[in-house]
């Protein structure tokens, strides 16, 4: 590593402390990507919702394979998987094409057509988008149903809203499973990157299912994090946000005025409990500004 | 063999003759209490139940055997239970550690619990700092401890309290003048609080809280005891963050923070191999009544509300 490059590791460092989170980040130029930035880049984290970017995978790979259209549509029953946005929040049977149910699961990070779309590839399809684009350190287990009943089962709790009561005891984080990257879906900051290269550089599916990905991710509504740290208007930012108690995810590629594409994986724990921690969510951005700008 | 353990099972299936039903009753999972029933009839040298595809039998040899089971499990029953009360007898000692700063007549009234509790027993009580009241906990010193919380794993923490924390200032500070104080209205003051080593968990989350809400202090300066903390308040240029007034608070004046945002959480606490009896409750109570403490079971009947960017999987 280059003198300026361990350099913004300590900055990374302070500015995640001055959070009050404990960060791990990797940055990388997509079109050289050996200019990389990190800290703690290769560290196992747990992946909560950015797995579904693998299912993403997953479904456009089946429709280069000719296996799957993407205008088939899905029934979703009123019997699915909970969350607290998109299908996952609604009440009704619908039924829905599998592109527009990517769109729900990228753009909202909707559980239920996340699930949908798993259960439609099957489990097998997506544990094997790693291992062919070469992420050796990434691993995934179950979709969002098998998060969320990892998570009652660990708290005791009955439905989701007694999860978080029961998470305010203190020291209760220690026991989810989920929050365990040997216990769920794992990858790396720098596996994260690696992926999010390969759909830049058409390398994940073929161009056309890359450049919808990149259309999707671009849709993501969050403001509160990577996007945060970017406020100039010639900045775009795409990205897939990873959310569960104390634990605050994004990873995205930052498309900077000056012509050049920068993936960037941040994963943050919270010492805090609280679920609302807007400093916690900033810093995501923050710190993903400091690396872009240090790549420079 | 655990031998009685293993009549148990056998003792559970045969009066449930549902497998199921018998490893719910015994709190375990049916792979390893089939398990356990194999093993047994290796042990017996033939069947003892008969499983067919509904229903589970009793066989001949498992009929012989049940009543001599139930009979021997019986007297396990009583045996154990003269083990308890010879224990509870025996029970010549009880070390209660304590933290520093909690009032004269708390510390009076846990030691009358204490005494009536276990009238033969020696009560020793032990104040100290969190560190110190763990360590011993964990080396066996001590029975029980009132520990801040979160404590690392291993200990038994027991019911939570919990009490708002407030802000120590000069008298003369204009923060002085209401009754509330809002966490921003801090900025530019150094923060006073605990040595970060006596509990690093807590310290953290702290924090973090307190920048989330609006108030990151230039510095940090650790205060070992109320004392010490009401002294650097009193030099100047500072506030301190507590969950009560020194006892005497000459020249300060001690405020709570705008809809309590921020709290101390402490719990009595067994060591790894302690059991939780009737005193530890009872001196939640105590505590809770006597010390302005919440007993945060209760009072966390207000469910968390997630927004939709902070919910499960977002």
């Amino acid at each position: 590593m280059s003198e300026p490059r361990s350099r913004s590791e300590g900055r990374l460092r302070r500015l995640f402390a001055a959070a009050g989170v404990r960060g791990r980040l990797h940055a990388c130029d997509v079109d050289d990507p050996g200019r990389a930035v990190e800290a703690d880049g290769g560290l196992a984290v747990p992946l909560a919702s950015t797995f579904k970017l693998h299912v993403a995978l997953a479904v456009l790979r089946a429709v280069d394979a000719g296996t799957l259209e993407a205008g088939e549509t899905l029934r979703i029953g009123a019997r699915r998987t909970a969350g607290p946005t998109g299908l996952a929040a609604m009440r009704d049977p619908v039924r829905m094409s599998v592109r527009d149910l990517l769109y729900l699961m990228l753009a909202v990070s909707d559980n239920a057509a996340c699930d949908a779309l798993y259960d439609r590839v099957g489990a097998d399809a997506v544990g094997g988008v790693a291992p062919a684009l070469g992420l050796r350190s990434t691993v995934i287990r179950g979709c969002c149903r098998d998060l969320t009943r990892s998570m009652l089962e660990d708290t005791g709790a009955a439905d989701a809203g007694e999860v978080f009561a029961r998470l305010r005891e203190p020291g209760a984080l220690d026991r989810l499973a989920v929050l365990d990257p040997e216990r769920t879906s794992r990858s790396t900051p720098r596996d994260m990157t690696r992926l999010l290269g390969a759909v830049w550089r058409d390398e994940a599916a073929s161009p056309a299912s890359c450049a919808e990905l990149r259309r999707l991710m671009g849709l993501q509504v969050w403001p509160h994090r990577l996007s945060a740290g970017f406020p100039d208007d010639e900045v775009v930012v795409s990205g897939k946000t990873g959310t569960l108690p104390g634990l605050r995810i994004e990873v995205g590629v930052v498309e900077t005025g000056d012509g050049r594409r920068t993936a960037v994986a941040v994963f943050t724990r919270s010492a805090s409990s609280r679920l609302n921690l807007p400093q916690a969510d900033a810093v995501i951005g923050t710190a993903a500004r400091l690396a872009v700008d240090a790549l420079a | 063999m655990d031998l009685i353990r293993h009549l148990r099972y056998f003792v559970t299936v045969a009066e449930e003759l549902h497998f199921g039903r018998a490893a719910q009753r015994l709190h375990m999972s049916q792979p390893p209490l089939s398990q356990r029933i194999r093993a047994l009839e290796e042990r017996a040298g033939g069947r003892l139940l008969q499983r067919t595809s509904r229903r589970v039998e009793l066989t001949p040899l498992g009929r012989r055997l049940l009543p001599e089971a139930q009979a021997l499990l019986a007297h396990a029953d009583q045996v154990s239970g003269l083990l308890d009360a010879l224990a509870e007898a025996e029970l010549h000692e009880l070390r209660v550690g304590l933290p520093p700063d909690l009032p004269a007549a708390l510390v009076g009234g846990i030691l009358g619990a204490c005494r009536a509790a276990h009238p033969n027993a020696e009560i020793d009580l032990v104040q100290g700092h969190p560190q110190l009241l763990e360590q011993q906990l964990r080396a066996g010193s001590l029975t029980l401890a009132l520990l801040r919380q979160p404590v690392a794993p291993g200990l038994r923490p027991g019911t939570v309290l919990r009490r708002p924390l407030g802000v120590l200032v000069r008298e003369d500070d204009p923060l002085a003048a209401g009754e509330t104080l809002e966490l921003f209205e801090l900025a530019g003051h150094e923060l006073v609080l605990f040595p970060r080593e006596q509990a690093p968990d807590h310290y953290d989350a702290l924090l973090a809280d307190l920048r989330a809400l609006g108030f990151a202090p230039a510095s940090v300066r650790p205060a070992d005891g109320l004392a010490v903390a009401a002294g650097l308040v009193l030099v100047g240029g500072a506030v301190a963050l507590t969950d009560r007034p020194p006892a005497d608070a000459g020249g300060l004046a001690w405020l709570g923070l705008a809809g309590s945002p921020l709290w101390l959480h402490a719990a009595l606490t067994r060591g790894p191999g302690g059991r939780a009896d009737a005193l530890d409750d009872e001196l939640a109570r105590l505590i809770a009544d006597a010390d302005g403490w919440d007993l945060a079971g209760a009072a966390a009947g207000s469910r968390p509300g997630p927004r939709p960017s902070s919910g499960l999987l977002a």
